[in-house]
Parts: structure tokens; sequence; C-alpha cells
């Protein structure tokens, strides 16, 4: 398989003999931009005609939830969810977890999420840290490579500690105005990403801010809003236990 | 990382669906509503060999660092130490009688001939 072109899995098409539907995400059933959707009271999900997914899909499919969410409240799922028709949307999904999806909608009213990447250039960053530790590194060149390794690590750790510490700095303005924040999945060493739960009002502020970033010597900066809360999809307080869902 | 490279998307936005792929919620498996993933077991030996070649590189950017550094200090002179003798000699010296007649020279100098006037002595 390359690593450039991912296949799906996990059910072949035999499997998935008899799915009709695509599902994106949930909605409110007034939401004003939503396209196809399949109701059921006040929900709403948003749903496409299924075929087998491509990476053009999985682009379109976040895409549309980035321009959803500036209307209204998106709960996404994840992509590649699929289901056989309407009536089990509604009835497994709208229907079974319909507080819950009240909940989120309700909490994640008014609110969506920004990326923030941030890019240090590596000689410059391995500078800092070196001009910040007073370890002697002119002895380490016999070492065997085991220990090399283990060296090399130490320096990596040393690095996303200065990046980190660094990037509260540069990201302090748009951390002032979030609901929430966090860091999002490890890049490369000398990048940090992370996620903010923003009010929408504050995304083109924040964006500006980050942006202005690049400007700065030996920094990369990008901003990715709005897009739905997929990393503040916090579980509300279960009190039974038959929960039907994972996170 | 474990997250799969998708060349659909560019820029931000290709960075951001790598990240959100395997997020969203999930709604557990049943009959009727399913999941179906992206593999993402062939990227992650990839990241695994990347790794060690990172951490080599960092530790030989700190080495080098090292290097410079140690050939800026040399490169740099070392200020003498305050004067304790006559002419601006320094070093432990014992006291020279007032009056000897010592020439300007070098430090280096006039250590050596502040030692010949001690051994005459």
């Amino acid at each position: 398989m390359s690593t450039a072109s991912p296949s799906l899995r996990g059910n072949s098409t035999d499997d998935l003999k008899g799915t009709s539907l695509l599902l994106h995400g949930v909605v409110r059933a007034d939401h004003p931009s939503a396209g196809r959707v399949v109701t059921w009271q006040d929900l709403a999900m948003v749903v496409s005609d299924w075929h087998q997914p491509t990476r053009e899909d999985a682009v379109a499919h976040l895409e549309m939830l980035g321009k959803l969410v500036v209307d209204g409240p998106v709960v996404p799922l994840r992509f590649g969810t699929t289901a056989t028709d309407e009536e089990s949307v509604c009835a497994e999904v709208l229907a079974a977890s319909a507080p819950r999806l009240r909940g989120l909608l309700d909490r994640l009213d008014g609110l969506v999420e920004l990326h923030a990447y941030l890019k240090f250039d590596e000689d410059e960053a391995l500078r800092m840290v070196f001009d910040e530790h007073t370890v002697t590194w002119q002895e380490t060149g016999g070492l065997d490579l085991s220990t090399r390794i283990r060296l090399g690590e130490k320096v990596a750790q040393q690095l996303v500690t200065w990046r980190r510490t660094r990037s509260d700095e540069l990201l302090a303005a748009v951390s002032a105005v979030a609901v929430d924040e966090v860091a999002l999945p490890e890049g490369d060493h000398t990048e940090e990403r992370r996620a903010f739960l923003l009010p929408h009002k504050e995304v083109e502020p924040a964006r500006a801010a980050i942006t202005a970033l690049a400007s700065i010597a030996g920094i990369g900066a990008e901003c990715v809003a709005p897009l739905p809360a997929y990393n503040f999809l916090t579980e509300p307080k279960e009190t039974s236990s038959d929960s039907r869902w994972g996170w | 990382m474990t997250t799969p490279i998708l060349p659909g998307a560019s820029g931000g936005l290709a960075e951001a669906l790598n990240i959100l792929l395997d997020k969203g919620l999930v709604i557990d498996a049943s009959v009727r509503i399913t999941v179906i993933g992206i593999e993402i077991l062939a990227i992650e030996v990839k990241v695994i060999i990347a790794s060690v070649d990172t951490y080599i590189r960092y530790l030989e950017a700190m080495q080098r660092l090292e290097a410079q550094r140690r050939q800026l200090d040399s490169a740099v002179p070392t200020p003498p130490p305050a004067s304790q003798g006559i002419a601006g000699a320094f070093g432990i010296l014992p006291p020279v009688p007032v009056g000897v007649a010592m020439a300007p020279a070098a430090a280096p100098q006039a250590q050596v001939v502040a030692a010949d006037i001690e051994q005459q002595q």
C-alpha cells in the first residue's frame, strides 16, 4: 500500500451491500444551509448517496461541515459512517440518542473549532535548545548507535518542551478568547498543532493573529477554521452504562 | 504521528483532514449503521524509521553547535587578569623592588623577565 494513497478497509463492497447513505453530521432540523437531510423531530442528519468513499470525498466531507458550522451547531460523525436507509438513521441514531445529541448541539451552539499549526525552523530551534542547556556534546562522537539514538531522543524531548513554551507565548492571544483548547497529535518535533474552541465571532481576529506570526523569522504559521468541534465532543456525564456511543 | 497523508486536499486543510479523519462521533457497530476506516499501519512503520534518523540528526546538530562554540571560545582572547606586576606583567610575582627598571613588553615576555629578576636576586 502506498502511503500517499491510503485505502479504505473494514468492509468489503460485499459487506456493504444494502448500504445507501453516507452520514456526515447532526444538525438542528431548522439549520438554514444544510443540504440533503434526514429529519427526526428537531434533529437532522446530513447525508449523501453512498458510494465507495475516496480521498476527494473526505475533503468534501470536511469542507461541507466547515461551511455548515457557520450557520449553526454541527455534531460531526466519523468519516465513512454509512447507513442502509433513512429509517435506520432515524431509529438508530437520531431517535436513539436524541437527548445526547441535543445536549451537544446546545453546548456547541455559536462555537467553532480552529486549528493553529506552527512550524519552527529546525536549525533555529536546535540552537535555542543548545543555548538553554549546559550539556557538553563534544564527547558523544564515539558512542554506539543505541546511545546516540537515546541522546538524540533527549534532544528531541528538549526541543518539544521549548516548542510548547514558545507556542504558549505566540498563541496567548488566541488562548485568551478560547472557550477551550487541546494539543493535537504530534507531528514533527518542530511543529505545534493546537485546536481551539472559539465563539464564531472570534475566528477572524484569531486567524489574523495566527497568520501574522508567519512574519516572524523562523516561524511558519497556518490557520484552518471554521471547523466543527471534532476535538471537543466531550461526552456528557453518564448515569447509565448502556451507551451505544463510542468517541 | 500515525495519521495518513491525503493528497486530495492542500495546505492547512490537508493537515486538518489528516488529523480529523479518525475523529468525530462514532456509532457502535450495528447491522444497519457501520463505519469504514482508513488503513494507517504502513505509515506507522515509516514513522519509526524516520524517528531514528531524526534523533541522530539532532545529536549531530548539537555536536556541530558545540564545536562552533568551542571554536568561538578559542578565537576570542582570554582577557588577562588584573595586573600584579610591573609594566602590565601578570601571574604570581614576588614583590618587585621599587626602582627596578623594566622595558615595556608583551605579557608572556614580561613574566619571563620578572622570573629572571627573581633568580638574579
